[in-house]
């Protein structure tokens, strides 16, 4: 509505949020149930629907894909703990477009300390942390996701090092 | 943070030596600080023992989809040589088969997810069938087998051709040509149902028109494909998967289509799904949205489809909007109120036929609706006709929600049936019982006029040229009063209704004074109705409060809520109504005042009256609830306020599973866009009062206050807006001075206040804001957009401000803009200082 909606990265977020839950629903149900999600190409595809090749919305794609990353990851934490939940709350398991987006049952567990040791990373060091999102939540390459934060590759396979260490020993000391 | 960056120094600088020299290098880098030697050793252990960790969720991380066919590959006989097209149900080549025969096809290879032997057996089974079908407007199968991967996949006829609905709006074909398409597809599947195929996935994708020696010819294609891939459809799951597979979209299903336990689909299937497209066609629209039916979920969705009556084309039409209307009526090349005329009828009759819930009311075959067609072509009487009397009236009933153009049209034709009968038997002063037989019709004639009027959304007829209505309406009101004193009753009826009309064009004054002498009628009358004396004192109220004279509408709303508690009548409801109504107009007005407390407790009586009747789940206890969680928010209990709005939605039937403030944010944004002001109002005061609590201010917080404000503002409701556009502004002048949106909230408050008729207060919050873009127009995204809206705004203060030749300056300029078009970079004209010292003028 506003033409003034869409302005930071914050804003953005629920836009590509919702249509990413939407494409994740869709994927699902069209293809075989047990089939892990494929982010890389969900967002791909939301960055065609949301006019990405246009670029209307976005001042680049590179903000785009900032807001790709945290939707991704929200998305994500959020179908792995309604996952936990119904597992361990023994409700009934109810078929759902939600659901869809749940990664294998394993994972739900790893999801949600990964998503919540990172949040607190992201206080630390917002770069490294959001070059954890681009990799681990959507996917990228490091070349993709070194593109996308303006660095070179080898730096941001520095700071992956980096970054997977701290995360993981959070993680560990927990 | 010093300590971190100091990490990262020595984490990354050990990682670099050989791993035998690390432990020196970190012992000597940590000179003496044990607990970073400890820290940077976890660090390098955890980078050893987490090699594996973090392995991104994408199961060939980094590597592109694996493309199972590309162009080149040969499946069969066939040879790939370009995709041509990509759908829900699977990928689409241009293939080159090279024996029997070598000509080119379409190839299609169905999406994973479907037992590839059952769909060949299926299609297997029909094939003799198949291939007894050749008529030019159908695309024939030949043929149909697995790929090596092991999918299935079918060849058909090569169509080159753009979809039927694409098609008619490029070409912008009239109605009349889009019927004779709609008519040869209707050959087609007539032709197809004799050879005992039903196609099942009718739908415009599926209908490709092509050109041939400048004729067109539609073509439909995908005939015994949808049934051959469908057929285990047991549990929800796969019917969604059914849904995204083969149909794409829900909204040209048929309800026994949707139905989890039919298996029984017959050729009146594909009669529905024709009665969609028609539908489609003309107005743009399909009868159900489908990402709603989506939405909202299977259960819900096939309830919708089994239960819900769509609406008419016609009023479908006249309740797009206006915007959208001169779109799709521009597509056909007419203006808004012939397509809808056009529409209104027979085609509505026929549409509706075909969209009957039970198949047996719907046409028989393809033919009859054909033959249908062509008699509405040719001006014959059409079979599709109401069923009954009462079906009639309920539809009629329905017409009162008709759109403006439509409205005046009707209302004309009453004025003027109202003229010969009333007042003309009242020059010739008839028997007295006559007269009064012919008061009672008027008033009931002014009744139904009055709820016609009622659908006329005052926004839409602002925006139209309302020079017609205006002339009529001042001419009615002469001779009501010139003609029809002796019926007093009769005439304050009419005023009261001409009063709101003149409201309904935002002019207060003009409807202040009828509904005043209106009022004054009913007050001598001794014979008068104490309802109508509510209704009277109603509107006179609103009428002022509209002007912001809230304290002398405060004292009509006050004996208005007097009367209708008072009130004695056996009509069921309607004191009800009446006490519920004026309830919540005076808690709007004493909200206005700042006797917040107060209208509160008026909001609370009204919604208790509310709940009672029309009973919980009227939308009118949702508008309550909304109403009631604005002034608690004014109040500061944000916490009450979001509860009122939960409740709200409820009885729009939103669910909570993902009520975030975001998805709710964007739940209203949807609902704007669609005119639904007073659902999406709902979503952004709840989604304002989440993130309110998520983070108090800032960016997210301005957002939700200006879009609700906008809403408001839609509604006429300026007072609501003010202090919302207020909060945003001081906000993001505090936040973030310098951005054009900042600016842009000034220019709207301005707006907001010109509604409210403080023109002295809005001008140089308009002129500032407006400049403030000016300078930084290059950063706004929808420029132009906003340029003709803040230029019309101008217009609209010069108008009000009595400045003709400012405003015509002004329009010359927006003129300028709009002939631009919209892709080009629009000139922001200056306000010069000149406009400026105009300002100061009386």
């Amino acid at each position: 509505m506003d033409p003034e909606n869409i302005q930071s990265t914050e804003e953005l977020l629920p836009l590509v949020y919702a249509e990413l839950r939407r494409l994740a629903a869709h994927k699902m149900a069209s293809e075989n149930p047990g089939q892990t999600l494929q982010p890389t190409a969900l967002v791909h595809e939301a960055w065609l629907k949301l006019g990405g090749g246009e670029g209307r919305q976005w001042r680049n794609r590179n903000h785009f894909f900032a807001a790709a990353a945290e939707a991704m990851r929200r998305i994500l934490t959020d179908n792995a703990r309604r996952k936990l939940r119904v597992r361990h709350g023994g409700g009934q398991q109810r078929v759902e477009l939600e659901d869809a987006t749940t990664a294998a049952n394993s994972e739900a567990d790893d999801i949600l300390g990964i998503s919540e040791a990172l949040e607190k990373f992201a206080k630390i060091d917002p770069q490294r942390a959001e070059l954890v999102k681009l990799r681990y939540f959507v996917g990228l390459s490091f070349a993709e996701a070194a593109e996308v934060l303006g660095i070179s590759e080898p730096t941001a396979k520095r700071y992956w090092s980096f970054a997977r260490a701290w995360l993981y020993e959070e993680i560990k000391a927990r | 943070m010093a300590h971190h960056e100091r990490e990262i120094e020595v984490f990354e600088a050990a990682l670099e030596l050989p791993s035998g020299e690390r432990e020196a290098f970190v012992e000597q880098a940590s000179a003496g600080d044990p607990e970073f030697l400890k820290r940077i050793r976890a660090l390098l252990d955890a980078a050893e023992d987490g090699a594996d960790f973090l392995t991104p969720l994408t199961p060939n991380p980094g590597q592109p989809l694996p493309a199972i066919e590309k162009p080149g590959d040969r499946i069969g006989r066939y040879k790939l040589l370009e995709q041509i097209g990509e759908g829900g149900c699977g990928v689409v080549y241009m293939a080159e088969q090279e024996e029997p025969i070598r000509r080119k096809v379409a190839l299609k290879v169905i999406k994973l997810g479907m037992d590839t032997r059952q769909v060949v057996a299926r299609f297997e089974a029909e094939r003799q069938a198949l291939a007894l079908m050749d008529h030019p407007n159908i695309a024939k199968v030949y043929d149909a087998g697995a790929t090596t991967t092991g999918r299935p996949f079918f060849v058909m006829e090569l169509v080159r051709g753009v979809r039927i609905t694409d098609y008619c709006n490029e070409k912008r074909l009239a109605t009349a040509q889009r019927l004779e398409l709609f008519n040869q597809v209707c050959q087609a599947v007539q032709h197809a149902h004799q050879k005992g195929i039903i196609h099942r996935d009718l739908k415009p994708s599926n209908i490709l028109v092509t050109v041939n020696d400048g004729q067109a010819v539609p073509k439909v294609i995908d005939f015994g494909i949808a049934k051959a891939t469908s057929g285990e459809r047991l549990t929800d799951k796969t019917v969604f998967t059914a849904f995204h597979q083969f149909m794409g979209t829900p909204a040209y299903m048929s309800p026994e289509q949707a139905e989890l336990t039919s298996v029984d689909i017959d050729t009146r299937s594909d009669v529905y799904t024709l009665g969609v497209l028609l539908y489609e066609l003309l107005t743009g629209q399909t009868p159900f949205d489908a990402s709603e039916l989506l939405e909202a979920g299977l259960e819900e969705m096939r309830r919708t489809l089994r239960e819900k009556e769509p609406a008419r084309p016609s009023t479908r039409l006249s309740t797009l909007g206006a915007e959208k209307l001169r779109a799709t009526a521009g597509l056909q090349g007419l203006e808004p109120p012939k397509l809808i005329s056009l529409v209104r009828g027979d085609l509505d009759w026929i549409v509706l036929k075909c969209l009957e819930k039970d198949r047996a009311r719907r046409y028989q075959t393809a033919n009859a609706l054909l033959t249908d067609i062509q008699r509405h072509l040719s001006n014959e009487p059409v079979s599709a006709r109401p069923r009954s009397r009462l079906y009639e009236f309920q539809r009629t009933i329905r017409r009162h929600k008709l759109g403006f153009a439509a409205g005046v049209v009707v209302m004309m034709t009453l004025f003027l049936a109202l003229g010969i009968s009333t007042w003309s038997l009242a020059k010739e002063k008839r028997a007295r019982h006559r007269a009064d037989l012919e008061a009672a019709k008027s008033s009931q004639t002014a009744r139904f006029l009055e709820d016609m009027l009622r659908g006329i959304d005052p926004k839409t007829a602002q925006e139209r040229d309302t020079t017609l209505l205006r002339d009529l309406l001042g001419r009615s009101a002469t001779r009501v009063s010139e003609d029809l004193t002796n019926q007093p009753l009769v005439e304050a009826h009419l005023e009261n209704t001409i009063g709101n009309i003149y409201a309904a064009l935002g002019e207060f004054e003009t409807a202040e004074q009828m509904a005043r002498n209106a009022l004054a009628l009913r007050r001598s009358e001794a014979s008068g109705q104490p309802a109508d004396l509510a209704e009277s004192l109603f509107d006179l109220a609103h009428h002022l409060w509209s002007q912001g004279k809230l304290s002398e509408a405060e004292q009509f709303a006050r004996e208005g809520l007097n009367t209708a508690t008072n009130l004695v009548t056996n009509i069921p409801g309607k004191k009800d109504a009446l006490v519920a109504k004026s309830l919540a107009q005076l808690g709007v007005i004493v909200q206005d005042q700042g006797k917040l407390g107060e209208a509160e407790d008026l909001f609370r009586q009204s919604l208790a009256v509310r709940k009672q009747v029309p009973g919980q789940d009227h939308p009118a206890v949702a508008q309550t609830l909304n109403t009631l969680s604005g002034v608690l928010t004014l109040e500061g209990k944000l916490g009450e306020a979001e509860t009122a709005n939960r409740d709200a939605l409820k009885v729009f039937g939103f669910s909570f599973q993902q009520s975030d403030a975001d998805a709710l944010y964007n739940r209203g944004n949807t609902l704007f866009d669609r005119g639904r002001l007073t659902q999406a109002e709902a979503c952004f005061r709840q989604a304002l009062a989440l993130r309110r609590k998520r983070s108090g201010e800032g960016p997210d917080v301005e957002v939700a206050l200006s879009s609700l404000a906008t809403t408001l503002r839609h509604q006429q409701r300026f007072a609501e807006a003010e202090p919302l556009y207020r909060e945003c502004l001081a906000s993001r002048e505090k936040n973030c001075p310098n951005a054009w949106y900042t600016h842009y909230t000034r220019l709207l408050l301005g707006a907001t206040l010109m509604g409210k008729r403080k023109f002295e207060e809005a001008e140089p919050l308009l002129i500032s804001g407006y400049e403030g873009m000016r300078e930084r127009e290059s950063s706004i995204r929808d420029r132009t957009k906003v340029l003709v809206e803040s230029l019309q705004t101008f217009i609209q203060l010069f108008e009000a401000t009595a400045r003709p030749q400012k405003a015509d300056e002004w329009r010359g300029k927006l003129s300028a803009v709009q002939a631009s078009g919209p892709r080009s970079k629009p000139v922001w004209p200056e306000f010069s200082s000149k406009d400026n010292e105009a300002a100061s003028e009386p």
